[in-house]
């Protein structure tokens, strides 16, 4: 449910209803988790088509990257872990994102907050994540330029591609298949 | 996106360790059994979907969560579906992280038990077979000698009630058909003789003592209501008894006494009377040669008939493989009880392979039998049964 809130303040912010969507995929995911993960995956392709960022450089494009990136993981996590409530834990979050609704900053703070009371930061995924980071403050002179996104994209699609072979070779684990569970 | 299932897979660990506590002692058919899943979660957060797969057993246990750290007993159910020989032949533990991503499985292993056979089962088959050629035998008069002699009444005639009990004489005089009463024997034990020999154990597929064993089951848990019920399991050499008595506790007596397996053999089907010996010849023989326990042909039916105390009303149940010795004992037995003879019919148990040659000698076997059937007949009441009669009959009269 925490993902959704987060969606719609997110939405608010961009200024599109789309975050509103988000509510369909929780909805299905109560019912059955795997309807839930295929309209997650609708949804997350036609929000990206609505929102528009053009670089990471600028402050306000950085605040609706990162509040849409972080709304998108909790809401995935909502579905996968199917809960309707959220954990005592996680309550803490709830003013942070509430506030998010005033200061866009506070959204993901209170994103970060579920994040961290829900998964386990593992050492490999801390360093991919302070590795993006320091990729992009180190290339900002080359990266900064009018009509850069491709260039961005071509350097998060670099560390993505670096994650996805991580993925592929660390702690082999017997993966459970879309619609044979349950 | 990515970020974020990395964290997910480094957050997933998979420790668990597990071990089972199963039911003690021998089981009932058709009963649940609770036993216990001791499961200790050193790794992440974790569902814990427990299979099991059993043969004659049906096991189910609940799924559950388990955090970090978190020891716990899973309570399970296991049910009972047959007698004989089950088992739990292994516990499959899926181990399914939170979010239902990543899987682990952990296998433990099973147990084996013996099952009784459970009388609700019986009486459920009972209930379901019909059985019409016992009924006819039993509308005949022929069948369960519970009647006596003694009249005690006159009656007007009910639709279903047997023709030759019309008082003809009474009928004329009123006018209407009027049949006679007799009085009920009620304090009468009743013992169930269950031939144990050989050749009853034998069969392929089943024997004709499991048969036998469900049918003393159901005739006992039909008897028991009315009758001090007992039982007498002989074979060749030697016999067992277990003294007429009434209730519940009786039954359960008589079951575990019941734990007989059969031998995976082919039957003999030989019917026939050896020797051919005159009734004269037989009366001096007897006279100079007096019985003797262990002596080749006197076999464990003579002690089982000996056993008995007091007259009572036998219960033979015997495939009438060795017709000799039982003709004998009957012959004897008759004069001091009285007697039924329900025979499970080898012909109608065989289970082999059928060939024109084999179909021949069945069909010959099957001649004898039904003359051996006759000569029993005129001695006491001789029934012949097949692998699917079922005393139901005896339940609803009795």
């Amino acid at each position: 449910m925490i993902g959704v809130l987060l969606s719609i303040i997110a939405g608010y912010w961009a200024g599109t209803y789309v975050g509103a969507l988000s509510i369909v995929p929780w909805l299905l995911s109560l019912k059955r988790r795997d309807a839930g993960l295929v309209a997650f995956f609708l949804y997350a392709i036609y929000l990206g088509n609505s929102v528009q960022v053009s670089t990471v450089y600028s402050y306000s494009s950085l605040i609706a990257v990162l509040s849409f990136s972080l709304s998108l993981i909790v809401l995935l996590d909502d579905v996968l872990t199917g809960r309707l409530l959220p954990r005592r834990r996680e309550l803490i979050a709830i003013p942070f994102i509430l506030l998010g609704v005033l200061f866009p900053e506070s959204l993901i703070v209170g994103g970060a907050v579920v994040l961290v009371s829900r998964v386990r930061f593992g050492r490999i995924a801390g360093v991919v994540l302070v590795v993006t980071i320091v990729a992009f403050a180190l290339l900002r002179k080359t990266l900064d330029y009018a009509g850069s996104a491709p260039a961005q994209v071509a350097v998060t699609a670099a560390v993505g591609v670096f994650t996805f072979l991580l993925l592929l070779v660390w702690k082999n684990f017997k993966k459970v298949l879309l619609f044979e569970g349950q | 996106m990515l970020i974020y299932l990395l964290l997910l897979r480094s957050s997933t660990e998979f420790a668990v360790s597990a071990s089972a506590t199963f039911p003690e002692g021998p089981l009932e058919a058709g009963k649940e059994y609770s036993l216990e899943l001791r499961v200790k979660n050193s790794g992440s957060i974790v569902r814990l979907r427990p299979e099991v797969s059993a043969r004659g057993l049906s096991v189910e246990f609940p799924e559950s969560f388990f955090v970090e750290g978190e020891e716990k007993t899973l309570a399970g159910r296991m049910k009972v579906l047959e007698k004989g020989e089950v088992s739990i032949e292994r516990i499959a533990l899926r181990v399914e992280e939170w979010r239902g991503l990543y899987f682990d499985e952990l296998t433990l292993g099973g147990a084996r038990f013996q099952a009784y056979p459970s009388l609700e089962e019986l009486r459920e088959e009972a209930r379901v077979e019909r059985n019409l050629r016992l009924a006819e035998l039993y509308r005949t008069g022929r069948f369960f000698g519970l009647e006596s002699l003694d009249f005690k009444d006159l009656r007007e005639y009910q639709h279903g009630d047997d023709f030759r009990r019309i008082d003809w004489k009474a009928s004329l005089r009123l006018g209407e058909l009027i049949v006679r009463e007799f009085l009920r024997e009620d304090n009468v034990d009743v013992y169930i003789f269950l031939d144990n020999t050989r050749e009853m154990r034998k069969g392929i597929k089943r024997a004709k003592i499991d048969y036998g064993s469900t049918l003393v089951l159901q005739l006992a848990s039909a008897l028991l209501d009315n009758y001090n019920v007992g039982l007498v399991v002989y074979d060749e050499v030697s016999a067992k008894l277990l003294p007429a008595r009434k209730g519940q506790a009786q039954l359960e007596a008589i079951r575990r006494s019941l734990g007989i397996k059969h031998e995976e053999k082919a039957m003999s089907l030989r019917f026939e009377f050896s020797a051919s010996v005159g009734s004269r010849a037989r009366e001096f023989l007897k006279k100079v040669l007096p019985m003797m326990k262990g002596r080749k042909g006197s076999p464990g039916i003579f002690e089982a008939l000996s056993l008995l105390k007091g007259p009572a009303f036998i219960i033979l149940i015997t495939d009438l493989s060795n017709p000799r010795n039982v003709y004998r004992a009957v012959s004897e037995a008759r004069k001091r009880h009285r007697v039924l003879i329900l025979s499970p019919n080898p012909i109608l148990f065989y289970s082999g392979t059928l060939d024109e040659k084999t179909l021949e000698r069945l069909y010959k076997a099957y001649e004898e039998r039904e003359r051996l059937i006759k000569r029993f007949n005129a001695l006491v009441p001789t029934i012949d049964l097949g692998p699917s009669d079922y005393l139901r009959e005896i339940a609803r009269v009795v």
